[in-house]
């Protein structure tokens, strides 16, 4: 397996990890220093801001597990070059409050370093925040 | 090394956008390409999805009528066999207002024998819109229930 395939497969191993919220799954594939930064509407949403270390990012993931019961996503496109992984993604969150699907569209980044991510920027299509089912 | 069809086509592009040099980008592009600028339609009816070279390189006639391409730095570049992911910061201006606009993009593009067969583009499209309106948008903060 080339290097490429072997960053792919931990990438899809990490939204896995998150996708069934196995939080001690999805920290234990980030470094310590783990950097995470969104350009996404932080103002909205507040939690988004730029996470550093498996502290804030383990906060940053429960915050959406209080918020969000399920997540599915779908990866259109992933392309994986030396330590550098870029996936296209297609999420999908249901809400704990109302049951209601939003879909987000968006692009992420992961960098890694001795097998574990250690930089993983994103950027959400603020207007792709679409509710696709209302209960 | 043969040079990946990504530069060829970023070149090609830019040159369409900016110089109105289309006869480039038109041999670059596959007949049943797919293309998504991921983006509010209403506001930039350029934006969006479409199929097939026609409706695209209408698209990109739209985007030079509107913009030119001041500056581009690639923040990340990933370049697969026949695929290409890269994270981009353009500095454009809005030709009808002479309004510079600063946009930070990512974007997935396949290629099939030197030709683009699918592109997405994703945009912080928040931030595109707060610059086009020249003020902030004002929403509500999400709170723990949101």
């Amino acid at each position: 397996m080339t290097v490429e395939q072997l960053n792919r497969q931990r990438v899809l191993h990490l939204l896995d990890a998150i996708a069934r919220s196995d939080l001690q799954a999805a920290l234990a594939c980030c470094t310590d220093d783990v950097d995470f930064l969104t350009h996404a509407p932080i103002d909205v949403l507040p939690h988004m801001g730029p996470c550093h270390g498996k502290n804030e990012l383990g906060e940053f993931w429960r915050t959406v597990q209080e918020r969000y019961a399920e997540i599915r996503y779908e990866v259109p496109q992933i392309v994986a070059e030396g330590d550098t992984v870029a996936a296209y993604l297609r999420v999908f969150f249901r809400k704990r409050s109302n049951d209601r699907i939003i879909q987000v569209d968006m692009a992420a980044t992961a960098r890694s370093r001795r097998s574990a991510r250690s930089s993983i920027p994103t950027i959400w299509c603020s207007k792709c925040w679409n509710v696709r089912s209302d209960h | 090394m043969t040079e990946h069809s990504l530069w060829r086509f970023s070149r090609a592009l830019h040159r369409a956008i900016n110089d109105r040099h289309f006869e480039d980008i038109e041999a670059l592009i596959d007949e049943d390409v797919e293309w998504a600028l991921y983006g509010p339609i209403d506001m930039f009816p350029f934006l969006g999805a479409r199929q097939g070279k026609d409706a695209v390189l209408d698209v990109i006639h739209q985007l030079a009528d509107n913009f030119q391409v001041r500056r581009f730095d690639r923040e990340s570049i990933m370049l697969g066999v026949d695929s290409a992911a890269s994270m981009l910061r353009y500095s454009l201006t809005a030709l009808d207002s002479s309004k510079p606009i600063s946009l930070r993009v990512a974007q997935f593009a396949q290629f099939r024998a030197g030709k683009l067969t699918s592109l997405r583009v994703l945009i912080d499209t928040f931030d595109l819109v707060e610059q086009a309106l020249g003020r902030a948008i004002h929403l509500p903060k999400m709170t723990s229930v949101g």
